[in-house]
């Protein structure tokens, strides 16, 4: 068990060091993502899609002043890596309605989406989404994630109920 | 006349027994000939110490001269790495050869009667045949993303000539693709436990000067294949992602 746990870490830290070195594990070009900004949004989990060839989980996020709050699409890497970093991923890790706090590199146009470095889940775990953001924040996962820069959204960024795109 | 005749028959005899003969030691033609071949079987995936960072670099143009890419194809590479671009696998269309072996998609093979089949995780198929025939000509080639791989084993390592690949992937990221007249070479082999090793040789008159070749490593992961339906979830528009959130879930506790 203990042995699982060090491949886990080591593959974690691989993952790591290839987003550093240029070696995309993602199946898509990241040139839509601003690796240079590193944000941090809380909110209440309301999909979780463990799918091919990115997880994504939305996420409720309060707006102020109150209302239902705008909806933000954070994309992760695929399930078959994910179970592989460590805390590991299962399906059902992460829960509808789960209170959360993602750190992630937004959309380049703006709209309510990026590319999500880790995810801090209610039992307190912090779980490596995409370890290929957040790399102009110098976040990478194992490295200097908790003291990487955070921001709130934009107080009037565009609505994101509905959807866009 | 009859002696003449005796010697036809001899020698037509000698001829079906040689025949037969052959395509029965032809390694991997028969179950029991696949019995004896080395234990390829689990699931294979490249990491970064088996070559990972290399790979990376070489698509990257990081690489130091390793590559030995034309000019033309220089700046090809250059203009993809700038864009980030990735031609086909953003597309869920399969990398190809040699390009889905450069990327972390699981794999596995199976062995049967004159051939070797490698499933990668994503959906690609690769059909190595090692049973005796030979390439058709690249006029009657269909042109694919794998390419047409003839294989025959000398020892233990399988040795593959793939040609007719022009929408493979040479990397696979800062997608370029292979053309017509790419050939690649690969010797497949156990370097050691749970690690296989496969040492590639391309050559192009159009974007390389001379051979590229490289050795990647592959480790046995303890994960299964799954189902990966890249359409299905794919949120990739090209440029950017579509974010039309799905129908809302109920709270699940």
């Amino acid at each position: 068990m203990r042995k699982m746990r060090k491949v886990r870490i080591a593959m974690a830290a691989l993952i790591a060091q290839a987003a550093m070195s240029g070696a995309t594990w993602a199946h898509h070009s990241k040139a839509m993502f601003d690796d240079s900004k590193c944000l941090t949004l809380e909110g209440t989990v309301r999909n979780f899609e463990w799918q091919y060839p990115h997880s994504w989980i939305w996420v409720v996020v309060p707006t102020p002043g109150g209302g239902a709050g705008d909806i933000w699409g954070f994309e992760s890497m695929s399930p078959s890596q994910l179970v592989e970093v460590d805390p590991r991923w299962t399906r059902s890790v992460v829960s509808v309605g789960d209170k959360v706090k993602v750190k992630f590199s937004p959309l380049k146009d703006g709209r309510h989406g990026g590319s999500m470095n880790n995810i801090a889940i209610p039992d307190g775990r912090v779980l490596l989404g995409a370890p290929n953001s957040c790399l102009g924040a110098a976040a990478l996962y194992g490295g200097s994630a908790a003291s990487a820069p955070s921001a709130q959204p934009p107080a009037k960024g565009p609505a994101a109920k509905g959807g866009s795109d | 006349m009859r002696n003449f005749l005796k010697a036809g028959i001899l020698l037509a005899g000698w001829l079906l027994i040689m025949a037969s003969t052959s395509a029965a030691e032809l390694r991997g033609s028969t179950w029991s000939s696949i019995a004896k071949l080395p234990d390829w079987s689990g699931v294979w995936a490249f990491s970064l110490a088996g070559g990972g960072k290399e790979a990376a670099e070489d698509a990257n143009g990081k690489d130091g001269g390793r590559v030995p890419l034309t000019p033309e194809y220089a700046r090809i590479r250059a203009a993809a790495a700038a864009a980030l671009a990735q031609q086909n696998l953003s597309k869920c269309l399969p990398a190809g050869t040699p390009g889905v072996l450069t990327h972390r998609i699981l794999f596995e093979f199976l062995f049967s009667p004159g051939r070797v089949t490698m499933l990668f995780e994503d959906g690609e198929v690769r059909r190595i045949y090692t049973d005796g025939r030979k390439h058709k000509s690249l006029k009657e080639l269909n042109q694919s993303f794998m390419g047409d791989s003839i294989g025959h084993w000398e020892g233990n390592t399988l040795v593959v000539d793939t040609i007719g690949f022009p929408n493979g992937t040479l990397w696979q990221n800062y997608g370029v693709l292979a053309t017509i007249d790419t050939r690649i070479v690969e010797r497949i082999f156990l370097k050691d436990k749970g690690h296989l090793q496969i040492d590639s040789t391309l050559t192009d008159p159009a974007i390389f000067v001379r051979p590229y070749k490289y050795s990647r490593t592959y480790e046995i992961s303890t994960l299964p294949i799954e189902e990966f339906q890249c359409m299905a979830g794919n949120r990739d528009t090209g440029t950017s992602v579509d974010l039309t959130p799905p129908p809302e879930e109920k709270r699940s506790k």
